[in-house]
């Protein structure tokens, strides 16, 4: 699952608030998840999980402008420049 | 020293840490790859800054996928508990006065719902049954071909919605007995419909 979403160009999804597309990548782990509860509960489920999905990623959208809190990839690696050059 | 050695060198060198979670998986896309290999060729800042830009788009996304995964995870157990808190607060009142009888006693609500026939009985008077609702002329066939007994394990389950236990406790029995019941209808409805068997 991780690697198809990975092929998506996150930004895209982003940038033209494409929910319904994220969703989608979501929604075999989704109705997974509402074997979980009565039948006739499931619909309610699946549109509250929908909406909290939907306000989260606008939450992490923020999130992203301070991209440079993450770790560089040159963070996770010892890389002797002096050495290779 | 040429390009094989240096990205020879380098694997070498960071056996442990390209073994990480994080790095082997952004590594096995094989644009990836080849971003790193020619950032450690060429050397310079923006191959550099191209492998890094990638590499934190990657990260972002992991952190959108772990964070959408346990919101689903922890919104249906939650979801599931506020209905369970609702549902034992909120019950029908049952005994609740209704009206006043001849000698100015209350009447619990209860009583004016059941007649004296044995509440099976009284169940299913003018209930509607599962196979009402049923559009496919195969399923309904078949739905017709199960015993009563997983008929109305069924109807109990998919239209009242009550759960195995509160099903075992209707009919007397354990709920492993309703488990199984219900679990046998289901795989022999499975197995008859769209398929090349004849129900006999």
């Amino acid at each position: 699952m991780e690697q198809i979403y990975c092929t998506k160009q996150l930004d895209d999804i982003y940038d033209n608030k494409n929910w319904e597309e994220v969703i989608d990548d979501f929604q075999t782990k989704i109705d997974y998840h509402l074997y979980k509860v009565p039948v006739h509960e499931r619909d309610d489920l699946e549109q509250e999980i929908k909406m909290k999905i939907i306000e989260k990623l606008n939450m992490l959208l923020d999130d992203k402008n301070d991209e440079e809190s993450l770790p560089s990839f040159w963070d996770y690696v010892d890389c002797d420049d002096e050495y290779i050059h | 020293m040429d390009e094989k050695n240096i990205i020879e060198k380098f694997y070498e060198m960071n056996k442990k840490s390209l073994q990480s979670g994080v790095v082997r998986g952004f590594l096995s896309i094989k644009d990836n790859e080849e971003l790193l290999e020619l950032a450690l060729i060429e050397g310079t800042e923006e191959s550099k800054k191209n492998l890094d830009d990638r590499f934190k788009e990657f990260l972002l996304k992991l952190k959108v996928i772990k964070y959408v995964s346990s919101l689903i995870h922890y919104y249906t157990i939650d979801f599931d508990k506020r209905n369970n808190r609702r549902n034992s607060r909120f019950g029908l009142l049952l005994d609740a006065p209704h009206s006043n009888d001849t000698e100015g006693n209350p009447t619990p609500i209860i009583d004016l719902m059941f007649s004296s026939k044995s509440s099976e009985d009284a169940y299913y008077e003018g209930m509607e049954t599962l196979g009402e609702w049923i559009e496919d002329e195969e399923l309904y066939r078949i739905y017709n071909g199960l015993t009563d007994r997983q008929k109305s394990v069924l109807e109990l389950i998919y239209l009242k919605g009550y759960s195995n236990k509160e099903v075992a406790e209707f009919y007397n029995v354990s709920p492993q007995n309703i488990s199984s019941l219900h679990k046998r209808a289901v795989e022999k409805i499975r197995s008859y419909y769209k398929g090349n068997n004849q129900m006999g």
